[in-house]
């Protein structure tokens, strides 16, 4: 696997959702199961705040991601994302001269999403560790 | 680029605008990695197509899910309605220029559609007027060799399956006019010859007495018969004591045994039922002269039936080798058997209003888009303010569903009347008419159509609403020529009005070749002041040589008239029913299996009959008055047999046997010894099939058509005629009556039925498709007169105006043109089996048609174009 996760996870109230009165991790069971897409962008949004094409290639990097990303399929994905709370629109670094570009960036409740689903996937996984053994 | 942008706009405006340019630099991104590989670029374009196709409709799915959601959520609350209906009123009143043209244009539609579609729900949908009517079925001889069918039976095998499959009531008939005497003027009379059981194989009781009996249908039964419930009414004075009276029919007396219940007259009309006196000896294996019909029993299939009765032909085929060797079984659902012949005209019939009801559609969609375009500022003032885009979008659709109810209530009146002239149009070969009218299922369709079409022209202005934003419309300012994706919607309609309009006008063209083609088919016999009538001799009364000296005698008499040139009698008359086919055998070759047998057409002739009905004799001589019974067997053949059995052989001289037999008993060999020309009897259309004329003086028939051609000078022979038959015989009853020409007639009548109405329909589409095309360029130059202003002022001359707008217009119809004629290849398809003569895609037609269509086109255009390059650029700029 490209990337990591904690094995323990720590979800805290954060300012992104404390407002709409989401305080613990049963609230979070409602954005859950995420589907493997949603997930895999959010875990590329991990790593900073990027854009579009960048998104693409990180996803197209996972070798054991089917086909490739399209722009409908992504920003219908990332309108829902955006929609939930779970990633917000950044205005990006400043490079002057360079075209203007959309960037994106992961929310604290994106994050704690993000690691609640691990640990969902985490769940089925143990349970079915005798077949990987 | 422009391309992927274009794609983009499928997408709902909302969407769009937030992400569309992301998405197009990120699929320009995409191309620059296979920048020079052109079949990787190829397949990316093809993937990127596939993406947005995809999820624009997944995107639209979820607008109109949101648009609903949001409706219910706000609650639909009885004075909201009453206040959207009085909106809605208000604003249609008060533009009655726009409401008059939408209102018309549906009610013209919907007219159409529900007119149609009550033919069809009576004729083809109806269930048949008997207790579970989707259990009837009809029961085939079905041909193993080639999968043929045809629609009769054998009384053995009619026997056989009564007594040997379970779960399944079968009974057979065949129709029969016999001569009625003693109840007022001689009549033939409808009547079935039928075996026992038919009134319980349609799941009814008689109403007095009963039903024919098995033991009476055999050799030398009682002559008893069962009366049908109109004929017990008006002609026996609906009295319960009339069973055990006896009525004469040919010359006998049959006691009255029984009476079927109201409304019950099958097969064909039929007022009287008589038991078939099977002769197992004269009519036996292979003698199929019934048609059977079935009631498949509650508890169990049509499958299971089938297979008891594919066990039966195997057992027959088995019993009777030489007979049944080919022979299957097989069942189809009555009613279809019933209305087979016209369901696929009525069908294309229905789909030809149905485009017609699309036309009218897609010219009041354009209609509310333009008035969208007027609107947009009110609509986006009023969003402004508070109002909710469900509340706008709900407003726009109570417009729509209000003026489509309307239309449809103007349909349902037009229909109502265009029925009453349709049903009189009707050709006779239509079954089931009596079940047309404006019933409740029709009127349920009336209701259907009108929110299908509500739906269909009310949903895009109202989704519009629904995804766009105010500001922009607010921002857009006024005299512009409006957004450039309603100006697209409205060329995307004015393509598919002319494509339809277009497969119309091919159909109504096809049609017209075929009418053409039928009127200038040869059809081998003379038309024109000829006139015929049948005379039946009973068996009773009249035997063998007594019928044929009756014949001989009437053509003698009939010949002596003033009023008549000529006069013969033949059975088999052109377009006439009844038609006699027998099996045979050439003497000339080595005889083949009885299964093998070729077969041939009979028909009887007098003397006379030749020149009465214009047949032309190519070969030999026609039947000579010297051709009776003591004198060598003879016989007539036609062309078409010559060229099947004939073809490289001089037939004159040679033999062949009949396995028939009538008055004279078994036919015997017989002697070609003319030719005469094909003459088109079943049907106009359909070439003669090989028929032999026997002399009648050697066969004894005792129904003949007796044809007389009117002599010069004349209007007609019928009432002298009439005296004639009276003063041999005042028993003898008169049927069927005409002039050739009337039957010719008869033949044209379903061609002319269905161009007249598909013609009326592409009429109706071309207006509708003008009226359209021209309210668009009117509408979208009367948008445009500051910029025409603009560019006159500029130097444009009249000329380019005039090209610029006409163009407009003309673009979309000939893109139309294009997919019509695509689409008519498939319309042409189904319309194959309704023409004659002339090829689904025969090219003159769709030439005429398209010019036609496309010189409609061009003066819808032309009007407003001309208009606008008059504009003097001064008062244009004067134009806020």
């Amino acid at each position: 696997m490209w990337y990591q996760h904690d094995s323990s996870i720590n979800v805290t109230p954060c300012d992104d959702f404390a407002g709409s009165g989401v305080t613990s991790n049963s609230n979070l069971q409602g954005f859950l199961p995420l589907h493997p897409e949603a997930f895999r962008i959010l875990l590329v949004l991990r790593g900073g705040e990027i854009h579009g094409y960048a998104i693409v290639k990180e996803l197209e990097r996972d070798p054991g991601r089917p086909g490739r990303v399209l722009p409908a399929n992504l920003y219908r994905r990332i309108r829902t994302l955006s929609e939930r709370g779970l990633i917000t629109e950044t205005d990006g670094p400043d490079r002057p001269g360079t075209e203007r570009r959309r960037y994106f960036r992961l929310t604290r409740l994106g994050e704690a999403v993000a690691r609640a689903e691990a640990v969902r996937l985490q769940g089925l996984l143990d349970g079915a560790r005798d077949l990987l053994a | 680029m422009r391309a992927y942008r274009l794609l983009l706009r499928l997408f709902p405006r909302a969407f769009r605008t937030e992400y569309g340019d992301e998405m197009a630099r990120l699929f320009r991104d995409r191309l620059r990695e296979v920048r020079n590989r052109p079949l990787a670029r190829a397949w990316l374009w093809g993937l990127a197509a596939t993406d947005v196709a995809v999820h624009a409709t997944v995107e639209w799915v979820g607008v109109l899910a949101d648009v609903t959601k949001m409706i219910l959520r706000e609650g639909v609350t009885m004075s909201a309605w009453t206040q959207d209906l009085r909106l809605g009123v208000r604003g249609l009143v008060r533009r009655p220029g726009f409401t008059l043209a939408a209102v018309v244009t549906l009610a013209l539609g919907i007219g159409a559609n529900v007119a149609i579609f009550s033919v069809v729900n009576g004729v083809l949908l109806k269930p048949l007027p008997y207790p579970d009517s989707d259990r009837l079925v009809g029961v085939w001889t079905l041909d193993t060799r080639d999968g043929s069918l045809d629609n009769s039976v054998d009384h053995p095998d009619l026997r056989y399956w009564q007594e040997n499959v379970s779960g399944f009531l079968v009974a057979a008939v065949s129709e029969s006019h016999p001569t009625l005497t003693g109840l007022g003027q001689p009549e033939v009379i409808q009547a079935a010859r039928v075996t026992d059981g038919l009134l319980s194989v349609f799941g009814l009781k008689p109403e007095l007495g009963r039903d024919i009996r098995r033991d009476e249908d055999v050799k030398d039964g009682p002559n008893v018969v069962v009366l049908s419930h109109a004929f017990w009414k008006e002609r026996m004075g609906g009295s319960p004591d009339v069973l055990g009276r006896t009525l004469t029919l040919g010359g006998e007396g049959w006691e009255i045994v029984g009476v079927a219940p109201e409304g019950f007259d099958y097969p064909n009309g039929a007022v009287l039922w008589m038991p078939q006196h099977h002769d197992e000896e004269a009519c036996g294996h292979g003698c199929r002269l019934m048609s059977a019909v079935g009631r498949i029993l509650p508890g169990t299939t049509q499958e299971a039936v089938q297979a008891q009765l594919d066990a039966a032909s195997a057992h027959l085929t088995e019993a009777f080798p030489d007979i049944h060797r080919d022979d299957g079984t097989a069942l189809e659902p009555m009613l279809g058997q019933e209305v087979a012949g016209v369901r696929n005209a009525l069908w294309v019939l229905m789909g030809a209003v149905a485009m017609v009801l699309l036309i009218a559609c897609a010219n009041v969609a354009n209609l509310l888009l333009v008035r969208a375009e007027d609107r947009r500022e009110e609509v986006a003032l009023r969003s402004t303010l508070g109002a909710s885009k469900a509340r706008l979008a709900r407003q726009l659709l109570t417009e729509s569903l209000l003026l489509s109810v309307v239309g449809g209530a103007g349909g349902v009146a037009l229909a109502w009347w265009g029925l009453t002239t349709l049903m009189a149009m009707a050709p006779p070969n239509i079954p089931r008419l009596d079940q047309v009218g404006l019933d409740g299922s029709v009127l349920g369709f009336a209701l259907l159509v009108v929110v299908a079409v509500t739906g269909i022209f009310g949903l895009v202005p109202a989704l519009q609403v629904a995804g766009a934003s105010p500001m922009a419309a607010l921002a857009s300012g006024r005299r512009t020529e409006g957004g450039r994706h309603s100006r697209m919607s409205r060329s995307v309609l004015l393509a598919g009005e002319v494509a339809l309009t277009l497969t119309l006008l091919l159909g109504a063209g096809l049609l017209f070749g075929t009418l053409r083609n039928i009127r200038a088919t040869d059809l081998g016999f003379d038309v024109q002041r000829i006139e015929r009538f049948r005379v039946s001799a009973p068996d009773s009364r009249y035997d063998t040589e007594a019928r044929v000296r009756l014949f001989r005698e009437l053509e003698a008499r009939l010949t002596s008239l003033p009023q008549v040139s000529k006069a013969g009698a033949a059975f088999g008359a052109p377009l006439s029913d009844g038609r006699l086919s027998t099996t045979m055998q050439l003497l000339d070759r080595p005889p083949v299996d009885p299964a093998d047998e070729s077969s041939m057409v009979v028909r009887i002739a007098t003397p006379g009959y030749l020149e009465a009905a214009g047949l032309p004799l190519l070969k030999g001589r026609w039947i000579d008055p010297s051709d009776v019974r003591s004198t060598e067997g003879v016989v007539v053949i036609n062309q078409a047999a010559v060229d099947r059995f004939y073809s490289h052989v001089d037939p004159l001289g040679r033999r062949f046997h009949l396995n028939i037999g009538w008055g004279y008993g078994d036919d015997p060999a017989r002697t070609i010894v003319g030719v005469v020309g094909n003459a088109r009897t079943d049907h106009a259309t359909e070439p003669d099939a090989p028929a032999a004329y026997l002399p009648e003086a050697q066969f004894g028939a005792s129904i003949m058509s007796v044809t007389m051609r009117v002599a010069p000078g004349a209007e007609t022979a019928l009432p002298q005629a009439r005296e004639v038959v009276h003063a041999m015989d005042p028993d003898l009853a008169i049927t069927s009556v005409e002039r050739v020409q009337d039957a010719v007639n008869r033949e044209l009548a379903p061609t002319r039925f269905y161009l007249t109405l598909v013609g009326a329909f592409s009429a109706l589409a071309l207006i509708l498709a003008a009226v359209g095309l021209y309210g668009v360029v009117a509408y979208s130059v009367s948008r445009r007169t500051r910029e025409i202003g603009i560019r006159m002022a500029l130097g444009a001359r009249g000329d380019d105006v005039v090209g610029m707008v006409v163009r407009e217009g003309v673009a979309p119809a000939v893109a139309g043109v294009g997919l019509g004629i695509l689409g008519s290849a498939w319309g042409g398809r189904i319309l194959g089996s309704l023409l004659y003569g002339v090829k689904p895609q025969d090219p003159v037609t769709l030439v005429t048609v398209t010019t036609i269509l496309l010189s409609v086109v061009l003066a819808a255009t032309l009007l407003p174009s001309l208009r606008a390059s008059r504009v003097p650029p001064a008062s244009a700029l004067r134009t806020d």
